[in-house]
């Protein structure tokens, strides 16, 4: 796994955002700090709020990387890491959702740390996609969207994907939306089951279905980009089909529907049995779905599918959609062919299960 | 003829008669033709651009930074020796561009006790390339950070970071302490009046003035190049 927190001494007293560089002529803003030395426990870097010790990674796999130094806690989050595809801003950790399979339960307190990540946003490398999620984002709907419009205004060649439960947007916000800058706005909204009592027990929120249909009316007259998700688990994996149907008749205005495998962690993690849905043993109501979906000409794709679990004609659709820095691929799989067009595994799903599920290809 | 021999050698041994010091190697090279010069010259310069005049980066030299293409250049063979070099011919080799200002010479700080690595240190990881702005590409969940909970490095592994960190403060107290900005105690931390003395130091010399040991103060106070 790639180390997201690195243990960190600083001359610093209050936490602040800097990007690292190894090598000095890169160093162009007065936000880098610069490399002095690297000895075997790691690097140590100097910038306009002095002096940076690293451990844990070497100065070259740092390179370029965006980081948030916490002198209090002493440790340094990178937060935007060079060259990844995968980097994620994490705004806020409470929820007005409790979904069952949660992967990462919300908290009531909040930390706001905005401000450093509008920093971070700056210092980003070239055309990137930053990832905004939670807890949910639009409780602070107002940072979010100014985050969004300063970010987007001085760097027009970054894109945000957004994770939200869309259960905050009004027709208030819509003038906001239409702005430019939200063309490079996809929003991942969580849609578990055509059943508004299905969706509604999922996500433990009474009449959260009814407020999402109020949502996705706002975010279709702003024309906003939205990318549909779609958790399996026992409770809706026979949904699927109908859910398909809604999706293309209905919501037709959205740009994709990710169809995506249970994250063994979180709350997901001790109610393991209950809830995994099993689409190698049961991939019916999947394939219908996906050739519902595929015949009104929607994007539709399968997230966290390992590709030897998934039927070959559909297999296309399964990408390599798991976080670099959480992935990982089963002892069974080291006979594969196909470990680089393929999801693997997240880093904390249990190899037993792995190895006894796939085939490898 | 056996004591003469006895004190000849004796003296060699002190160093006395010595044919080759380096002061005499300099002497030699000020007398040679230009491009003689330039090659000795280059035993004196930095192969890489980053060079941080202390003992323990030798070791990081020799086995940890062997990877490194970039910055180490073409001659990495000499880097070890640079830094003794770099020390001695601060005195006797004047008018190369390098040193403009002949700096005190603060005497060396006792040598730290070598931190053993620590349990937690990870193997690194730059494996990940450019991909396309896809959605596909995109988190496959929304699980950031949480993964790697700040996990309580043992006790030995803090106190050694700390004192990975306070080696190079030292060296910027000994440092401002020279140039006569400082005048507290050479404890590796930076407290008010290591502050006092970088914003004095700063301003004397132009350079920005943080209060903070910058890119800029390494450099003036040679600690660490570009």
């Amino acid at each position: 796994m790639i180390p997201l927190s690195l243990p960190a001494a600083s001359e610093a007293t209050r936490p602040y955002v800097t990007r690292l560089r190894v090598d000095p002529t890169t160093a162009i803003d007065e936000a880098d700090a610069i490399l002095v030395v690297e000895d075997e426990e790691g690097p140590s870097f100097s910038g306009l709020h002095g002096l940076l010790t690293l451990e844990g990674v070497c100065a070259d796999a740092l390179e370029g990387d965006v980081v948030l130094v916490q002198p209090d806690i002493g440790r340094a989050e990178r937060l935007l890491r060079r060259g990844s595809p995968h980097n994620t801003l994490l705004v806020t950790e409470r929820c007005d959702q409790l979904c069952v399979m949660c992967s990462q339960p919300p908290k009531k307190t909040h930390v706001d740390r905005f401000a450093f990540f509008e920093q971070a946003c700056l210092l980003a490398e070239p055309n990137i996609v930053i990832g905004i999620t939670g807890g949910e984002p639009t409780l602070y709907k107002d940072d979010l969207f100014g985050l969004i419009e300063r970010v987007g205004l001085a760097r027009p060649d970054i894109e945000f994907h957004i994770l939200t439960n869309a259960q905050h947007f009004e027709a208030s916000d819509i003038d906001r939306l239409r702005q430019d800058i939200f063309r490079r706005v996809s929003w991942g909204i969580p849609l578990y089951s055509h059943e508004p009592a299905r969706h509604d027990e999922i996500v433990g929120k009474a009449g959260a279905f009814d407020r999402l249909q109020s949502s996705f009316h706002a975010l279709l007259l702003a024309g906003a980009r939205i990318e549909l998700r779609t958790v399996l688990i026992q409770d809706n994996i026979d949904d699927l089909p109908q859910l398909a149907r809604l999706v293309t008749s209905r919501l037709c205005f959205i740009e994709s529907w990710s169809i995506m495998q249970l994250e063994k962690t979180g709350f997901a993690r001790n109610r393991w049995v209950g809830l995994f849905a099993d689409h190698k043993l049961s991939f019916e109501p999947v394939a219908t779905a996906l050739d519902y979906v595929l015949l009104h000409g929607k994007a539709v794709h399968l997230f966290n599918f390992p590709r030897c679990t998934v039927p070959a004609e559909y297999r296309a659709l399964a990408p390599a959609s798991i976080s670099d820095w959480k992935r990982k691929f089963a002892p069974a799989c080291a006979t594969c062919r196909e470990q680089d067009q393929c999801c693997g595994f997240f880093e904390w799903h249990p190899d037993e299960h792995a190895n006894a599920w796939i085939s490898p290809l | 003829m056996i004591p003469k021999k006895f004190l000849v050698s004796s003296l060699l041994a002190a160093g006395f008669l010595k044919p080759q010091t380096i002061q005499a190697q300099l002497t030699q090279a000020a007398s040679m033709p230009i491009d003689e010069g330039a090659k000795l010259f280059q035993i004196f310069t930095q192969d890489h651009p980053l060079f941080f005049a202390d003992h323990r980066s030798h070791r990081s030299h020799s086995s940890h930074r062997s990877h490194s293409s970039h910055r180490s250049g073409s001659g990495g063979h000499y880097s070890h020796t640079s830094h003794t070099s770099h020390r001695s011919s601060t005195g006797g080799y004047s008018g190369t561009p390098l040193y403009q200002t002949p700096a005190p010479r603060p005497s060396e700080p006792s040598p730290t006790p070598t931190p053993t690595p620590s349990e937690d240190t990870a193997a690194p990881s730059s494996t990940s390339t450019l991909g396309p702005r896809s959605l596909l590409q995109m988190p496959s969940s929304a699980a950031p950070d949480r993964a790697t909970p700040p996990q309580l490095s043992p006790s030995a592994a803090i106190q050694a970071r700390a004192e990975r960190f306070k080696a190079i403060v030292r060296r910027v107290q000994i440092g401002l302490m020279g140039q006569g900005e400082y005048r507290g105690i050479i404890d590796g931390d930076v407290g008010p009046a290591t502050r006092a003395a970088l914003r004095r130091f700063q301003t004397i010399h132009g350079l920005s003035v943080t209060g903070t040991i910058t890119p800029q103060v390494l450099d003036a106070l040679r600690i660490a190049s570009n």
